[in-house]
């Protein structure tokens, strides 16, 4: 299977429907249940691969979907700097109405890679964001 | 999230929502997704008919090439028709070991949902003949064809 970029848009969709009928509570719980429910796989790469792993996943990530970022791994703390988000990029370069990001749309990111960070013995901050495709976020190992 | 966890995903919201809010909640967001995401399609026969159909899941820059289905389609006569041999989604599912959606609907009732009615806009009446196994499950194999509303 490949997919498709028209699927950021798809996210949007979904997104916006959850918060448009049930509120923006339903929609971070949505969220939530996906961070806990579709992500083993990555969770157990964290966990056994530590910040490292992390690093390499997410640039990997950036990489296929044709995103940019930037990545610093120095004293404990591992700093992603997005600096070309692949579903802004998208949704951006499209006239579909229903592809303009809604407002919470990057908070999708923080409470899904919070559920990641914690399960993995990890914190996570999304330490800027400007709702436009620009973001840096921040992992660090927790400490026992 | 990226897209290659989009298919994953959305298997377990469709799920997720059956469970949370019913049936008709799931019926609701495939019809949301039919009008508000499937935009392209509705240009695309709008401007061309049933060429434009060929042209959305079948053409250089189809959905079902860029997805990589093992499919084959034809427009012939006035009927655009379709056999999808190994559908992409549920081949990725069960790769995944992700159990597909299998509740009041199935992940492949989707479909229809979401293009029928896109078709039936434009005079086009487009059905669907889905596999599904003994237990209901989906197979990935499904069959569709459209023709002009007589």
């Amino acid at each position: 299977m490949a997919p498709i970029k028209e699927w950021f848009g798809l996210y949007n969709v979904i997104y916006n429907w959850f918060e448009k009928n049930y509120g923006y509570e339903a929609l971070e719980e949505y969220w939530m249940f996906i961070a806990e429910n579709c992500f083993e796989d990555v969770v157990e790469k964290f966990k056994d691969e530590g910040l490292d792993g992390i690093r390499g996943y997410y640039e990997h990530i950036f990489n296929l979907d044709e995103g940019e970022c930037k990545t610093y791994l120095e004293n404990g703390k591992l700093t992603i700097e997005v600096n070309k988000c692949p579903d802004y990029e998208f949704m951006k370069s499209s006239p579909n109405p229903h592809f303009v990001p809604i407002k919470s749309y990057c908070k999708h990111h923080e409470v899904m890679n919070n559920i990641l960070a914690d399960k993995s013995g990890h914190t996570f901050c999304m330490c800027q964001c400007d709702n436009n495709g620009h973001c840096k976020w921040m992992f660090t190992k927790k400490e026992v | 999230m990226t897209v290659h966890d989009f298919i994953a995903t959305y298997n377990e919201a469709f799920k997720y929502i059956e469970a949370k809010y019913g049936v008709e909640a799931v019926k609701d967001l495939w019809q949301t997704i039919s009008e508000e995401w499937c935009t392209h399609l509705d240009e695309l026969i709008k401007n061309k008919g049933m060429d434009g159909m060929v042209e959305y899941w079948g053409g250089e820059d189809g959905t079902l090439g860029r997805e990589n289905a093992e499919y084959e389609i034809s427009l012939k006569d006035g009927v655009f028709s379709g056999i999808m041999h190994e559908c992409p989604s549920v081949k990725e599912l069960h790769e995944r070991n992700r159990k597909v959606y299998n509740g009041k609907l199935t992940y492949c009732d989707n479909c229809p949902v979401l293009y029928a009615p896109v078709a039936k806009k434009y005079g086009i009446e487009m059905t669907f003949d889905i596999e599904h196994e003994e237990d209901g499950e989906c197979t990935g194999r499904c069959k569709w064809s459209a023709a002009a509303h007589s």
